[in-house]
């Protein structure tokens, strides 16, 4: 039976509830608790270690939150146009470890002698895309399916950034630059404001831009969406080429504040982001979630890290932890699609 | 009805990798260096023949080296204190995480990729929480450093490896379950039509694979003598890139144990090749990348998948 | 100015094994309705498909308005201006009502990638009200009812109307199926209405629908055009005769047995049901014993048949199988317990095309060539071969591939995998003769009679009356998911139009 079928019957065997005015059944009240439960565990979490360990919501901490938020929140809100059309990107850490050599290149370094300011920036932000473009095409034109593609390109570029960097990971001179990423302002840091206005950014796309409202088109059935006349792979190639970008511009900031180019600078971001964009409420098959609530997903797992430090629990415990979240969270969305003659991979 | 590759392919390019190089650095075909490529190939191998049952199935399993790096902790850990019995109880214990992802798999209905990427999170988060860095081996050692050694001249690593191969081919070719593997790969739903407990062959299949990805764990620890959480990690991608590079259709059905044993050693040939050719091993990386998606495009059956996500 | 909306001559569409639609020509004038009527697999819904755009068919012309399009172009035929509303809904659950009406097409509402949420939603609200339908363009497409989603369907297709001149071609591929009374009554005033601005092609398995809407009515049956009808004028008994399709060939009229061997009762059900589907099924099926359910589409026969195998989970009642009360959880039980199912999908659903007839044929039962924990190739072979040669399967070897062989070949790899290994006890076909050619029907038909003759208990849907009647030897007409009659075996043999007006 397929899922319209089980509608069909869903349809005509439901109860029909009047809920301001519209005939709301089982399906539309789950499908509202489900979007409102992250915020809610969000605050819930909070609240529970403020009132744990009060310095948990003392300025310094929380200034070290919004800190430690700003490349997951990035990454996630470009990772979302992916994950929305139903494809994956694996390749982040790679694509950040390449970026960031080339950012760390560019800029007034201890290495090479250019220093070209913003233009690095702009400049790791484009490589990043670059090997974002080079994933959609793998996926649209060879047709290779994206965990795959992405699992290839996850090598290729790591591969790249070692090569790059050459076992000696350039130290970032340019004074300007360090300060400012270092710097905050009334008390918020700047990267974490560029973050903000990054989801911002992704925000309008989704709502108002063909980019974005396609994406959900494409996540949602991308046969009727081909049968609409809808450029389904541009938007693919548009989709990872954001994911690349934000992953770029994630690993110049995060060079910034580090001080040095490095191959590692993206290492286990790859789960984080996975787990906050799952968490939050976007679907892995497509066609539901958005930035907003893959934002949330990321403050969820900032604060649940940062508090988990509080409490004692190792960072390392954190990766398993996450794994185990992935998990969970993508059985409860998928569960009640589950049928006796379904064939999954 | 295509084939994956002109079957021959992958040995052509076998045979091309070993002259060309052979051709550049004749040491390179001393009995000694293949001795050590068959030595280095060992644990790729076993991983290799690991994901190729569950590729046939139409699935991947990206948790193997996850489950090998867990592996080879507990192994420094337990060996010391239990001998066999402790490789017996790590072995079980891989067994069994396999068969849960398979189960999950099953159960949930979810794609092998997600739930084995979960999983590489959960078991690689698991083994680095127990150990942050290696662990050498005190006392035990004994259980697995019997693949150190050396059989007729031939690494005993890459015997039993390859006698692992055999034995799996054989159960493949001449089972039930083999049978049942290829229908699943290659017409899921008529299988299950046909009565095959298809829930059962998968579970069975992951089982094998995380039994498989211990088995590596046990070699790693003899070749090092120690333990480490991040062991295994850079074997994941090779072992990916050796099953498609033989041949095998990652759409399932096609291919077997015998097309991944050429691609072991493809893949194993350039890992030794580039460093004794004298490029850089910083490029093994980029060329794994590159040559699993360029055979993952040649060798895929797209007539097979309707929509690629 | 042309009298003729839209027109198609020629036009035939074979899939393998199939010859599903042959020499079909057929026009539609402005502002008319047509009604499109037809068994199961007579073709209308290929006849739309083509007409839509989707399916590109092997011979024929379709002409829009004098002009003509490019058949297998679905892009050409929009612009062209026909739209279809699909069987199954093509409307998109996690965007807007507005979204959904204008996909593809959303003109000036939409600069230079900008959404002009205003102007998007009005354009939409003049598609609604067009429709007279107070849903508002801003709502949610998962939120709203299926009967609401067809309104929205049905508004999506008219927005053809402001991006060609003249009248839209409307396609309805049986948009009432699943409705109720009061939906569908909606829904056939939506479509009266739409006349004064469209021509419509409507397709619906119910008679007296068709008959209240259409203007003219065509017969479709077994690919083939057979007769158009006035419709005011129209005969329903002459209409039901016409959708019953050829004579009987010789071979399959019943030979006279007018006593059927039957031993003990190899299936009971009782009181099955499923909700929504089909509701207080129950009856025998005897060793020996054909027992055939008539019906047509969504009346519940394949359902039943399904849950019978484990394909399906029925909601409560009770199935026995030799007298046992079973669960089946999954085909695999069913089979442990001796059911073989023939499914109709054959090359989805019966064979594995990639594997060889050999190994197909003993995939159900393999133990019968294993020899300890490995299976005896040798023996396999032997196995294979004999039925081979038994069931007549024309192949060049054991290890040619399923998929290359002929329909009516693969149905008999099919059947020889039930019969491989001891006798089944219970053996379910599921429109065995689809897809057939006149000779391969004829083995098929002869063997099923076989098998029953050697005591094995079948339950039978075919795809036509004739062939029903032909072979079964207990008839169950189910509709809307109860049996409302029953012919036994050993009275006269009914005929198709008896048969017939317990299903329509």
């Amino acid at each position: 039976m397929t899922e319209i079928d089980r509608e069909r019957t869903d349809a005509l065997t439901r109860p029909k509830l009047a809920f301001f005015g519209r005939d709301v059944g089982a399906a539309e009240i789950r499908r509202h608790l489900l979007a409102w439960a992250p915020a809610v565990a969000l605050v819930v979490l909070c609240v529970g270690f403020a009132i744990g360990d009060p310095q948990f919501a003392s300025t310094t901490n929380l200034r070290a939150l919004a800190s430690q938020a700003a490349v997951p929140l990035i990454l996630a809100t470009g990772m979302t146009f992916i994950i929305l059309q139903g494809s994956i990107d694996l390749s982040v850490e790679g694509v950040m470890g390449a970026s960031s050599l080339a950012f760390a290149l560019l800029i007034h370094n201890s290495r090479t002698g250019l220093d070209l300011g913003i233009v690095a920036l702009i400049g790791g932000t484009l490589l990043g895309a670059c090997f974002g473009a080079a994933n959609g095409i793998l996926v649209t034109r060879l047709k290779i399916p994206s965990f795959m593609a992405t699992l290839g390109m996850w090598s290729i570029s790591g591969g790249i950034a070692m090569l790059i960097s050459g076992g000696q990971p350039p130290q970032i001179r340019d004074m300007a630059m360090r300060m400012w990423a270092l710097g905050d302002i009334i008390g918020v840091p700047h990267l974490t404001m560029v973050a903000v206005i990054f989801v911002a950014i992704g925000y309008v796309l989704q709502s108002y831009t063909r980019f974005g409202r396609y994406s959900y088109v494409v996540g949602g059935s991308e046969e009727i969406a081909l049968l609409s006349g809808v450029a389904v792979n541009r938007h693919k190639i548009l989709a990872f080429t954001f994911g690349g970008l934000a992953a770029g511009l994630a690993a110049a900031l995060e060079s910034s504040r580090l001080g040095l180019g490095h191959t590692e600078i993206g290492a286990d971001q790859m789960f984080l982001t996975l787990t906050a964009v799952v968490i939050g409420g976007t679907s892995l098959s497509g066609g539901r979630g958005g930035v907003i609530q893959s934002a949330i997903g990321v403050l969820i797992l900032t604060v649940l890290a940062n508090g988990m430090i509080f409490v004692g629990v190792t960072p390392y415990l954190q990766k398993a932890v996450q794994g185990l979240i992935v998990l969970i969270a993508v059985v409860a969305a998928t569960w009640h699609l589950r049928h006796r003659l379904r064939v999954v991979k | 009805m295509r084939a994956a590759l002109p079957a021959l392919a992958p040995s052509v390019v076998l045979a091309a990798l070993l002259l060309g190089i052979g051709v550049f650095e004749p040491s390179f075909l001393s009995a000694y260096s293949l001795r050590v490529l068959m030595g280095e190939s060992s644990p790729i191998l076993l991983l290799a023949v690991a994901q190729t049952t569950v590729i046939m199935l139409g699935g991947i399993d990206l948790s193997v080296a996850a489950v090998t790096s867990l592996a080879s902790v507990l192994l420094a850990l337990i060996l010391p204190g239990f001998g066999v019995w402790g490789l017996a109880l790590v072995l079980l214990l891989t067994t069994a995480i396999g068969a849960l992802q398979g189960y999950i798999h099953v159960i949930a209905q979810l794609p092998s990729f997600v739930v084995t990427l979960a999983g590489m999170g959960l078991w690689a988060g698991i083994a680095l929480s127990i150990a942050q860095t290696t662990i050498p081996v005190t006392r035990g050692y004994s259980v697995v450093g019997w693949m150190q050694g050396s059989l007729l001249g031939i690494p005993t690593s890459f015997v039993f490896a390859a006698g692992v191969a055999l034995l799996i081919w054989l159960a493949l070719r001449q089972s039930a379950l083999g049978r049942y593997v290829q229908a699943i790969g290659l017409g899921e739903t008529a299988a299950l039509f046909s009565g095959v407990r298809v829930d059962r062959v998968k579970i069975a299949t992951f089982a094998l694979s995380g039994l498989l990805a211990g088995a590596t764990g046990a070699a790693l620890v003899a070749r090092t003598y120690s333990g480490n959480p991040s062991a295994a990690n850079s074997l994941l991608l090779p072992s990916i890139a050796a099953v498609v590079v033989g041949g095998t259709a990652i759409t399932g059905g096609f291919g077997g144990i015998g097309r991944t044993i050429i691609g072991v050693l493809i893949i194993s040939v350039l890992r030794v090749g580039i460093a004794i050719v004298g490029i850089d091993p910083g490029y093994e990386p980029l060329a794994y990348g590159l040559v699993v998606i360029c055979a993952v495009a040649l060798t895929m059956d797209r007539t097979r998948i309707a929509v690629v996500k | 100015m042309s009298d003729v909306a839209i027109s198609v001559a020629g036009l035939s569409k074979r899939y393998p094994g199939i010859q599903a639609l042959d020499d079909v020509s057929l026009d539609v004038r402005p502002y008319e309705v047509v009604g499109l009527i037809g068994e199961n697999g007579s073709g209308k819904s290929t006849l739309l498909k083509i007409m839509a755009g989707l399916v590109k068919p092997d011979d024929g012309k379709i002409l829009v308005r004098d002009r003509p399009v490019m058949p297998g172009d679905f892009l050409a035929a929009a612009r062209a201006g026909v739209g279809m509303v699909f069987q199954e809904q093509s409307l998109l659950l996690n965007i807007t009502v507005a979204e959904n009406i204008l996909l593809g097409c959303e003109g000036d509402a939409v600069r230079f990638g900008l959404y002009d949420w205003k102007k998007l939603n009005s354009l939409a609200r003049r598609q609604l009200d067009k429709l007279g339908c107070d849903i508002p363009s801003d709502a949610n497409t998962g939120s709203l009812s299926f009967a609401q989603r067809q309104m929205v369907e049905l508004a999506k297709v008219l927005a053809i109307e402001d991006r060609i001149e003249g009248a839209p071609i409307i396609l309805l591929d049986e948009p009432t199926s699943v409705l109720d009374a009061e939906e569908i009554d909606t829904v056939l005033t939506q479509v009266e209405r739409l006349r004064q601005r469209a021509s419509i092609v409507f397709v619906s398995h119910r008679l007296d629908e068709v008959l209240r809407v259409s203007d003219r009515i065509y017969v479709m049956t077994n690919g083939r055009c057979v007769a158009e009808r006035d419709a005011k004028h129209a005969n329903v008994a002459e209409l039901q005769r016409l959708m019953l399709g050829q004579q009987l060939t010789d071979e399959y009229r019943r030979e006279g047995e007018s006593h059927v061997r039957v031993g003990q009762v190899r299936l009971s059900l009782r009181n099955l049901s499923s909700p929504s589907r089909y509701e207080g099924i129950s009856f025998d099926v005897r060793a020996g014993e054909i027992v055939g359910l008539a019906g047509v589409e969504g009346s519940g026969r394949e359902a039943v048949c399904r849950a019978v195998f484990g394909a399906d989970g029925p909601g409560s009642g009770e199935i026995l199988i030799d007298g046992r009360e079973i669960r089946v959880s999954g085909p695999a039980e069913a089979v442990d317990l001796g059911v073989g199912y023939v499914p109709s999908e054959r090359r989805v659903e019966g064979l594995v095309t990639s594997m060889s007839v050999r190994e197909n044929m003993t995939l159900a039962h393999i133990d019968v060539v294993g020899r300890g924990p490995l299976l005896d190739f040798g023996r396999e072979r032997s196995m294979v071969t004999k039925w081979i040669d038994r069931l007549r399967v024309r192949t060049p070897s054991v290890d040619t591939l399923a998929g290359q062989l002929s329909g009516g070949n693969q149905q008999k790899v099919v059947l020889a995998k039930w019969l491989i290994a001891e006798r089944p006890r219970l053996l379910i076909l599921d429109h065995p003769l689809r897809g057939l050619d006149v000779g391969a029907k004829a083995e098929i038909f002869a063997r099923v009679r076989e098998l029953a003759r050697d005591g094995i208990g079948i339950l039978l849907i075919a795809d036509t009356l004739e062939e029903l009647i032909a072979l079964s030897d207990t008839i169950l007409v189910m509709r809307d998911g109860a049996i409302t009659a029953r012919f036994d075996a050993g009275a006269p043999p009914p005929t198709s139009l008896e048969i017939l007006e317990h299903m329509i």
